[in-house]
């Protein structure tokens, strides 16, 4: 395919941070000595993405994540390594670039407080250079599939959390960024408001081909706006590849769920172990290396027992990336 | 940044500012207040000593120097510094990175923009009130149209003087030290109560070569038609350039600043 659009080789950030001791004799004797002591952010991560590309960004609390996404933006200086965003450094040439990016981080505002959320995207709309067409006919597609068309002339501190998160992600859009920066832009919303957000990023993404890079802690949202996903740990990264490959490596057991039309009176069937889970419901673990459909055929063959309901669960990406940070992975 | 940006950036600005009326009432009463505790004094050295002129003031140009003061600092004072200071502490500073615009062409913009209420509003009626009850000199309209300029020149210095002030917070975060450094830098050097003729002499050349006496003195002494015409005009050239020269500097601060920004709080 064609050229990435952010390439990022050996990236590291350390952060430079003075100790200072609880209580005013501690301060004081920080304030003519200071222990520095250095955290390493991020280290040594490297990786590509491409244009149009839907990536997610997963990591702890204190992973890197955001850090990550501050330099690709030229908010942070990189410490060491090589950072490029459509050819340019994002530190050095910011200028150049940010016209053609757009940013959210979900715990700060982009909008003006005390206004309407309309006179932002005016603002915006000066700012980036953006023509009477192009932005009416992006207000219609922002307003209509975010659902803001209420909100929009409300003083934005009188919205609630989820409806100022959709207002701020309108607005990013207005300029048709090629990539967005997406650092947990669902918090605070609600289901609805989370469904709206997920169409509209994939509708974004399939019309202008934007690139979207996303980080959440909401597996749900991750797998559904995201293809691939980078997992980082510790400022490292630990996984970097399609969503589906990390179900097909790091699911490690299956649930089966059985109902009979009536109780059954044994504890093992078919060499399983029984979990009885309601009157004449059972469940049943797989590990992976097992085949469930052998051991269906058997039981609906079985003609002593009549089956009535069956339902298989995998575990979810929420399970797996839990397995995998606190260390089971295989 | 184009004038559209400029244009648009003042208007939100204005519109902001409007959303609150109350601290808009209490700082009509602060100037004042100064104005009325100095002007008691000045009447009574005068009076009590029984003199008609102090370095070329009489009692009137010494209250109207006070009353010109005090319009002019509401043209030029904002919370540049500690506004300043908070976003590069809080990691907001960070919002205006992402931006398409340089952080300092907008922030004299926004400040103004949230001055334009007390400038139109309280300092023509605060004006007329001292203009009553003081007899406050009026200037001749050329030299009027000269200190309006003037104060353009005024609040750039004293806001970009006070950016500086706000970008050290990027190196030690204690930015309302930064702030009453600044603001007593410019009180002293500007001639804010004092005009400069009153320093004692080896004071004169420092303050010749600082900046800061554009900021209050050169503009009062305009409008108080103390300067002719054309010394009037080549006082705001001297403006101009004090302004650019600061300007560049605050670019460079700015510049260098932002290499130690850690975006603190997520
Ligand atoms: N300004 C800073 N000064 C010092 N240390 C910092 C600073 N910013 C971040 N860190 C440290 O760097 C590490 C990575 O932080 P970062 O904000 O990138 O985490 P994150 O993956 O975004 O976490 P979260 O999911 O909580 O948002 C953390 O350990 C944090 O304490
Ligand atoms: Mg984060």
């Amino acid at each position: 395919m064609e050229q990435p659009i952010i390439r990022v080789k050996d990236l590291s950030k350390t952060f430079r941070t003075h100790k200072r001791g609880a209580g005013f004799i501690n301060s004081l004797k920080s304030f003519i000595k200071r222990d520095v002591f250095v955290k390493k952010a991020v280290d040594r991560i490297s990786f590509d993405i491409k244009e149009g590309e839907r990536v997610a960004l997963i990591g702890q609390n204190g992973a890197g994540k955001s850090t990550t996404v501050k330099m690709l933006t030229g908010i942070l200086k990189p410490t060491n390594g090589e950072i490029s965003v459509l050819n340019l450094h994002p530190f050095k040439e910011r200028t150049k670039l940010n016209k053609n990016y757009g940013v959210i981080f979900g715990q700060r505002h982009n909008l003006w407080w005390d206004v309407p959320a309309i006179d932002s995207y005016y603002l915006f709309k000066a700012m980036y250079d953006i023509r009477d067409d192009d932005f009416e006919k992006r207000l219609k597609i922002v307003r209509s599939s975010l659902g803001i068309k209420e909100y929009l002339n409300t003083p934005v501190r009188k919205l609630s959390l989820g409806e100022r998160m959709r207002c701020e992600l309108g607005l990013i859009f207005m300029h048709n960024p090629k990539i967005v920066f997406l650092d947990e832009p669902t918090i605070g919303v609600d289901v609805v408001g989370k469904k709206k957000i997920t169409e509209f990023l994939l509708r974004i993404n399939k019309r202008f081909n934007t690139t979207i890079l996303l980080t959440s802690h909401d597996m749900k949202d991750v797998e559904n706006i995201c293809k691939r996903a980078i997992i980082i740990e510790g400022g490292k990264i630990l996984f970097d590849d399609k969503i589906g490959y990390l179900k097909r490596d790091y699911i490690d057991s299956k649930t089966l769920h059985l109902k009979f039309s009536k109780p059954l009176d044994q504890k093992t069937l078919f060499g399983k172990d029984l979990e009885r889970i309601g009157t004449s419901r059972y469940q049943i673990i797989f590990d992976n290396k097992e085949d469930i459909g052998r051991f269906l055929k058997q039981v609906l063959d079985d003609s002593s027992k009549e089956v009535l309901d069956v339902s298989i669960i995998e575990e979810d990406l929420n399970e797996i990336i839990r397995n995998i940070f606190e260390g089971k992975r295989k | 940044m184009n004038l559209r940006v400029v244009f648009e950036t003042f208007k939100i600005a204005l519109k902001d500012r409007m959303a609150y009326r109350t601290d808009f009432i209490a700082d009509v009463l602060i100037g004042p207040l100064i104005f009325l505790v100095v002007q008691f004094l000045w009447t009574n050295i005068y009076t009590y000593n029984n003199i008609t002129e102090i370095n070329g003031f009489t009692l009137n140009d010494s209250i109207s120097y006070l009353a010109v003061s005090t319009i002019v600092g509401y043209f030029v004072w904002t919370w540049v510094t500690t506004t300043v200071g908070m976003k590069i502490k809080r990691g907001d500073f960070a919002r205006y990175v992402i931006m398409p615009i340089n952080f300092l062409d907008y922030t004299l913009v926004e400040l103004f923009g949230r001055k334009v209420p007390s400038m139109l509003i309280k300092a023509p009626l605060l004006f007329l009130l001292l203009k009553i009850f003081f007899n406050v000199h009026v200037a001749d309209l050329p030299h009027f149209i000269l200190f309006i300029g003037s104060m353009v020149f005024s609040y750039l210095l004293f806001n970009i003087f006070m950016f500086i002030m706000g970008l050290l917070t990027f190196w030690q975060e204690s930015f309302w030290v930064f702030n009453m450094l600044g603001s007593a830098i410019i009180e002293f050097f500007s001639g804010w109560l004092l005009p400069i003729d009153f320093y004692p002499s080896f004071m004169k050349p420092i303050i010749e070569i600082l900046p800061f006496r554009h900021i209050y003195y050169s503009p009062i002494m305009i409008f108080l038609e103390k300067y002719s015409i054309s010394s009037s005009i080549q006082v705001l050239v001297s403006q101009f350039f004090s302004v650019i020269i600061l300007y560049l500097l605050a670019r460079l601060i700015l510049r260098l600043g932002r290499a130690k920004f850690t975006s603190q709080g997520g």
